[in-house]
């Protein structure tokens, strides 16, 4: 589909579905697992999607249930004025040339379906209104480009009337499930979350094995032996991280960075085993699947009686967090407003959440000379920085971690003005477009934002993408090996890690990745 | 006095690279086309620069009687985009041989010279980097192939393919190695679950 030539209008064009341009389909197992409805053996590149009887009425009534549920649902299908000023703000657009992509057009996909069935004029004039019928030919476009959004919000930055795309993305893949049209990278790590705690499956043991592992090589690198603790009551601070910062590369090396912090500072926290996934795939389920999986975050802190949360890199759980925890699991009024205990800073701007973002935490810190620091550490690195769609536009996290690159590497250059901060592009394999089968297209999705890198790669000799996003370490990983392949990707706290002089640690000849040092080479 | 294909060439290019960029524009649906081609910011358009800046340092590779490199790094970025997009091998290279036909639409009103060794010399020069850039294509798929390969590697494919359940793997090493110490004990394989 995406690439091909449209010669007629944009509602005669069908969705085609071909091996590399889809997600894999939910299992069978997986969707029985969340008992959501239809749970069959299908797949999108088949004629027969075996939808359910009367799939077009449970369609519509999903969608009048969600109208009546949600004001801002309502009011984004009647706002849009079609002006054109997302058009070309969608890193899918852009790197596919899709017109579907962009985001009027896609919004299009749902509104279209609303008109004909909601609204006066599209029952009588159907589509003369823009309106057209619920049809199988629209429910296969939905899935495809539902699922070609990372529901970034970058065109909401610029649409007049702040209509947030991400939301009606959310709520067309919604709709999807009440027909059991789901794929399976999203709905089995949501599963794995459900069941252990975490999207890897990772049971207590092993992430707490998993863990020790990274302490062992910050032994070698520092001669320094950290001791994390797990679900110690009593605890001042819970840390909850996405587990992947404890299971592959490039995040391990995050986590060493948290561990050699904490270690740095006395702080007295503790990790949970159960609270063990700051990413939250409910998010790109349903808000009901969200709320259940953000649910463990406020149960572990009240079990564990610690006086409030810190939180590890990653994007979309600070969306979660920072959008819908406190109406959805909250109040916390069992924790206290967060207060540094090394600083004594109290961090109003979580009064309510009563969690605090490492990046946050790390600023305050350093601002108050609390951490020692050498920067030369990082010498043999040359960031930019990458602002996560969700820390970024959806929290507002944009000096801090900034402040903290100043800090702890020599020199860093920022990417273009048009492609950082609030306007910042996706990696473009968030959402859980983050499999393997889509390769082609996250590349393409990716390269507005490796095009930006590619810029500061060739003007400034820029060598590594720093970002505070999981998904970010392991999809932009991919992204620089195909577009910037001298580009590494790494998280903010590893670069902090590596800079700190920890007390009666031996000589440094490496890094936290044991890569030789500039100027201490053994 | 008539002009030489090479002077012609220099002389209509900025004509023939606008002509050239169309025909790969062209590609794309009326709404894209617009926008690729007048958006002029590369950040707001990385498809749309690529492609103005590739074909225009292809071209002086070609334009050029020297014996200069077909891979430049402009064009190597629009291979790449052209690698990752949905076109079979046959249309990434297509658009080489199509300057044959635009510049001699675009030469025919002009008193060139009826150099035949000039033109073939064109023509082969065209040849030859079609078939470089056919290269260039299939190192970037073969490069997309061994960035899937790293991502299983490095165990990103846990966070991207969410298959495989990390603490029924951990646990199949820990059993493998205890049956490697244990001489003549196999051991027990255990279900893999998701």
């Amino acid at each position: 589909m995406t690439g091909s030539i449209p010669t007629k209008e944009w509602m005669d064009v069908p969705a085609v579905f071909k091996e590399g341009n889809f997600c894999y389909p939910a299992k069978k197992s997986m969707v029985e697992y969340h008992k959501f409805p239809n749970p069959r053996e299908w797949s999108p590149d088949q004629d027969d999607w075996k939808l359910p009887d009367g799939w077009e009425d449970i369609i519509l009534k999903g969608l009048k249930e969600r109208l009546d549920k949600f004001r801002s649902l309502k009011l984004f299908m009647d706002t849009c004025v079609r002006c054109g000023a997302c058009a070309d703000k969608c890193h899918f657009f852009l790197g596919t040339g899709d017109p579907k992509n962009m985001p009027v057009l896609r919004a299009e996909l749902l509104r279209s379906v609303y008109r004909n069935d909601f609204t006066a004029a599209g029952k009588l004039l159907g589509r003369l209104a823009g309106g057209r019928p619920m049809t199988v030919g629209v429910l296969k476009e939905w899935f495809m480009y539902a699922y070609q959004c990372t529901e970034c919000r970058r065109c909401s930055v610029f649409c007049p009337y702040g209509i947030d795309q991400a939301e009606i993305t959310m709520m067309m893949r919604e709709l999807l499930h009440l027909v059991g049209v789901g794929t399976n990278w999203i709905l089995e790590p949501a599963a794995n979350s459900n069941r252990t705690g975490n999207h890897m499956g990772l049971q207590p043991h092993t992430l707490k094995d998993n863990v020790s592992y990274l302490c062992d090589d910050i032994e070698t690198i520092t001669g320094i032996r950290v001791e994390p603790t797990f679900n110690r009551k009593g605890a001042e601070i819970l840390f909850i991280t996405p587990s992947a910062d404890v299971f592959a590369e490039p995040g391990i090396y995050t986590a060493m960075g948290y561990l050699l912090l904490f270690h740095h500072i006395g702080l007295d926290y503790t990790f949970s085993t159960y609270a063990s996934e700051g990413g939250n795939f409910g998010l790109f389920t349903s808000n009901e699947m969200m709320k259940k999986l953000n649910a463990k975050m406020y149960a572990e802190a009240k079990r564990l009686g610690v006086k409030w949360i810190l939180g590890g890199e990653c994007g979309h759980m600070w969306r979660v967090l920072h959008q819908y925890m406190d109406t959805m699991n909250g109040p916390a009024d069992f924790l206290e407003v967060p207060k540094s205990p090394i600083t004594n800073t109290v961090f109003e701007n979580a009064a309510s959440t009563k969690m605090v973002h490492i990046s946050e935490f790390t600023a305050d810190l350093i601002r108050n000379n609390k951490l020692k620091i050498d920067p030369k550490r990082n010498a043999h690195r040359i960031p930019t920085w990458h602002d996560s769609c969700n820390t970024s536009r959806a929290m507002g996290l944009l000096d801090e971690p900034r402040y903290v690159l100043d800090h702890v590497v020599p020199k860093w250059y920022e990417m273009p003005e048009n492609t950082i901060r609030e306007k910042t592009f996706c990696c473009g394999s968030g959402t859980g477009l983050n499999t393997g089968e889509i390769m082609e297209l996250r590349m393409r999705s990716g390269l507005p934002r490796a095009n930006a890198v590619k810029h500061v790669e060739d003007k400034f000799g820029v060598n590594t993408l720093a970002c505070v996003c999981a998904i970010d370490r392991a999809t932009l990983t991919a992204l620089m090996d195909y577009w910037n392949p001298n580009v590494k990707v790494c998280g903010l706290s590893e670069l902090v890690g590596n800079s700190l002089i920890m007390d009666g640690e031996k000589e440094r000849e490496t890094g936290l990745r044991f890569e030789p040092l500039e100027g201490m080479e053994g | 006095m008539k002009k030489s294909l090479e002077a012609l060439l220099q002389e209509k290019k900025g004509e023939i690279l606008e002509k050239w960029e169309d025909c790969i524009l062209s590609g794309y649906a009326p709404d894209t086309f617009y926008i690729f081609k007048n958006q002029k910011d590369q950040f707001a358009n990385p498809i749309g620069y690529k492609i103005r800046s590739g074909l225009a340092e292809l071209y002086d590779v070609l334009c050029d009687t020297g014996d200069h490199e077909v891979i430049t790094p402009d064009l190597e970025q629009l291979i790449k985009v052209r690698a990752v997009q949905k076109v079979l091998a046959s249309d990434a290279v297509s658009f080489v041989f199509k300057l044959k036909q635009l510049v001699r639409e675009e030469l025919a009103s002009k008193g060139m010279a009826e150099s035949y060794k000039e033109w073939l010399a064109f023509d082969a020069r065209i040849d030859a980097a079609a078939l470089a850039i056919f290269d260039m294509f299939m190192a970037s798929k073969e490069q997309l192939y061994k960035v899937r390969l790293s991502e299983f590697t490095q165990g990103r494919h846990i966070l991207t393919d969410g298959s495989i359940c990390p603490s029924a793997l951990v646990r199949q090493n820990k059993q493998m190695q205890s049956a490697e110490t244990e001489a003549g004990v196999a051991p027990e394989k255990e279900k893999v679950a998701g």
